[in-house]
């Protein structure tokens, strides 16, 4: 890789750096790891930037390996989280704008991993049905159907945690 | 609700950032690394693939049943030609041998070995003793990566014998499967697999997995994302037709 590409490549994380860490997150509820997501999935993006940055569409790549990044960290048992009855202790709450975000992370938690990859796909990345289908490597159809089945899920999940104003106007969507 | 509503929702659960952990140096590093493997990787395969083909994923035999070949056995190929390619030199897996691969497929990183057990509770890897009524099996995995960031793997389930007061030394594929596919989610109908047969489930993400029970115990799944799952369907298909 040339040094006019590595640093376009700099350029380019310095950029998104913020966006991708916070769609990682949203993805996968932590923020380590969401920080190795990220970086792993710079890496490979470096590893061929040349032929990624000749695309012109270096966001998109950088959003297809992450999700395929997170869908295989789900997929190994030896990385797989265990659901537990109760969380631990959190760390102290700034505020309820934090309480509500950390209730929001627990509701996604619930979400089977392709489901959860199309609400962030389509709803945070804002990417059309067609786009986030493209990304996942699937159909349409099964994008509307995910990111149905998601949002009943993600409602269900808001009632749980008290959060039942959120979940009604959710209904609309659902 | 509208999209910017549930956007809004999304926000805030990223409202409060946690400390940045990344390094761009690191990634500058490990890009040229993996660059170098990727060109040393990509001369190796095709000086192999002039070379014997040392044997194939399965071997389908009349009546639909599969086998292991050894890592050092040669066999005729007979993997549907889309799938066929060279991958001479590997390392089996849990002593079965991987001969046929997509085009354009390259092992990524190491093989995995892990201890689970498996049992009416489902699979856990969490280092607490196998319980009676589990049994405990040896999870090897390999991933396959391409230039395109499509990947799969093969996941090889062994189990083990029985450790002093275990249970069963057999473990039907679609307990084993139906606890790995999807654990905490909408579990996933997978029928009964005779031995040495091969099935094709779709699980609720997007992803097909391509199960073999085997007639030696061990049930072999292969995952896979992105065109490649045409390709399995076609393998699966191949193995169906043998029958």
């Amino acid at each position: 890789v040339k040094q006019s590409a590595e640093a376009d490549f700099r350029d380019w994380v310095s950029a998104r750096r913020p966006r991708l860490r916070k769609t990682a997150f949203l993805l996968c509820g932590d923020w380590f790891l969401a920080d190795d997501l990220v970086q792993d999935a710079c890496t490979r993006m470096f590893a061929a930037w040349d032929r990624v940055a000749s695309s012109g569409y270096p966001d998109a790549y950088a959003r297809r390996v992450m999700v395929n990044l997170y869908l295989d960290h789900r997929r190994r048992p030896s990385r797989r989280e265990e659901p537990v009855e109760a969380l631990p202790d959190s760390p102290t709450v700034d505020s309820d704008d934090d309480e509500r975000g950390d209730r929001v992370v627990e509701a996604l938690s619930g979400l089977a991993p392709g489901q959860r990859a199309v609400l962030v796909l389509r709803f945070w990345e804002d990417l059309t049905i067609e786009e986030t289908a493209s990304v996942l490597r699937t159909s349409a159809g099964n994008v509307k159907s995910q990111s149905s089945r998601g949002l009943v899920t993600l409602r269900a999940a808001l009632e749980a945690r008290g959060m039942h104003s959120v979940a009604d106007t959710m209904r609309e969507l659902s | 609700m509208s999209d910017q509503q549930v956007k809004a929702l999304l926000a805030t659960a990223v409202s409060s950032v946690g400390p940045d952990r990344l390094d761009v140096d690191a990634m500058v590093r490990g890009g040229r690394r993996r660059h170098r493997i990727r060109t040393v990787s990509t001369v190796g395969v095709a000086v192999g693939a002039i070379a014997v083909v040392a044997g194939v994923l399965f071997v389908v035999h009349p009546g639909g049943t599969v086998s292991a070949t050894s890592p050092s056995a040669s066999a005729a190929a007979t993997s549907p030609s889309a799938l066929a390619t060279a991958t001479t030199g590997e390392q089996s897996l849990a002593g079965w041998s991987v001969g046929a691969v997509p085009h354009g497929y390259q092992v990524s990183g190491r093989d995995s070995s892990d201890m689970a057990a498996v049992g009416p509770r489902g699979f856990h890897n969490d280092g607490k003793p196998t319980a009676r009524d589990e049994v405990p099996v040896t999870v090897s995995m390999r991933l396959y990566e391409s230039a395109d960031y499509d990947r799969f793997f093969i996941t090889v389930l062994h189990p083990t014998p029985a450790t002093a007061g275990g249970g069963a030394t057999e473990i039907a594929a679609q307990e084993l499967v139906a606890s790995m596919v999807a654990p905490s989610v909408t579990p996933v109908t997978v029928p009964g697999i005779p031995a040495g047969r091969t099935v094709l489930v779709r699980d609720n993400a997007r992803s097909l997995e391509l199960i073999v029970q085997t007639p030696q115990g061990d049930v072999i799944v292969v995952s896979a994302n992105g065109p490649t799952e045409q390709q399995m369907v076609d393998m699966a298909g191949t193995l169906r037709t043998a029958s």
